[in-house]
């Protein structure tokens, strides 16, 4: 599934949520609810969010998810757990934090690349020895 | 005398239960930020945390950007 169906359906299990990206690093894969220019700062934004809360334990513990609740608005990130993916959310105060997240990561799942198969070795036949021995 | 045992129960009760929900209210407003970290733990940082100080800024980015672009 493309980035931008998965966001568009996230958007409709997830009323409560006003606008989404996928991205990896500061490369934006897919947006809703925002336009790319938008989407761009946010994901830069929400890149910074994880590598700053990364730093807020010792022994570089990985993040995983971060959910900030402001006046009014929460703002939820998610990355993948092996990988470099991530997808940020905002979202109305009132939404529920664990479905947003469990959504986000269905999210992340469904767009996830699949793994290329691996290529297939071609068997040789091994040479018979030459009948020219004496 | 049992009346007005009850009506003092009654009172504090709706005392107590004003406090809880304007309680409730004010922690729903608060600003706060939560990290969890890949081995199941998660921090969770209070309004006045310095942590959450150098955290918001960013979330507020976000959010501002969603909200007015």
């Amino acid at each position: 599934m493309d980035a931008a169906q998965a966001l568009a359906d996230l958007l409709e299990v997830s009323p409560q949520v006003e606008a989404a990206a996928i991205f990896r690093g500061e490369e934006l894969l897919g947006a809703v609810g925002v336009d790319d220019e938008a989407a761009g700062r946010v994901v830069g934004s929400a890149g910074r969010l994880l590598d700053a809360a990364g730093a807020s334990r010792s022994g570089g513990a990985r993040v995983t998810q971060v959910r900030a609740s402001l006046a009014g608005t929460g703002v939820f990130v998610v990355r993948e757990p092996e990988g470099e993916r991530a997808a940020v959310a905002v979202a109305s105060r009132a939404a529920t934090p664990g479905l947003v997240f469990y959504d986000l990561k269905r999210c992340l799942a469904a767009t996830a690349e699949q793994p290329k198969p691996k290529p297939r070795r071609r068997r040789t036949k091994k040479e018979e020895p030459a009948d020219d021995a004496p | 005398m049992l009346r007005r045992l009850l009506a003092l129960i009654g009172l504090a009760g709706g005392a107590v239960a004003a406090v809880l929900a304007l309680r409730r209210r004010l922690d729903g407003r608060r600003e706060r930020i939560e990290v969890h970290f890949e081995d199941g733990s998660f921090v969770s940082f209070g309004p006045t945390s310095p942590e959450t100080q150098r955290l918001l800024p960013y979330a507020r980015d976000i959010a501002a950007t969603v909200q007015h672009p």
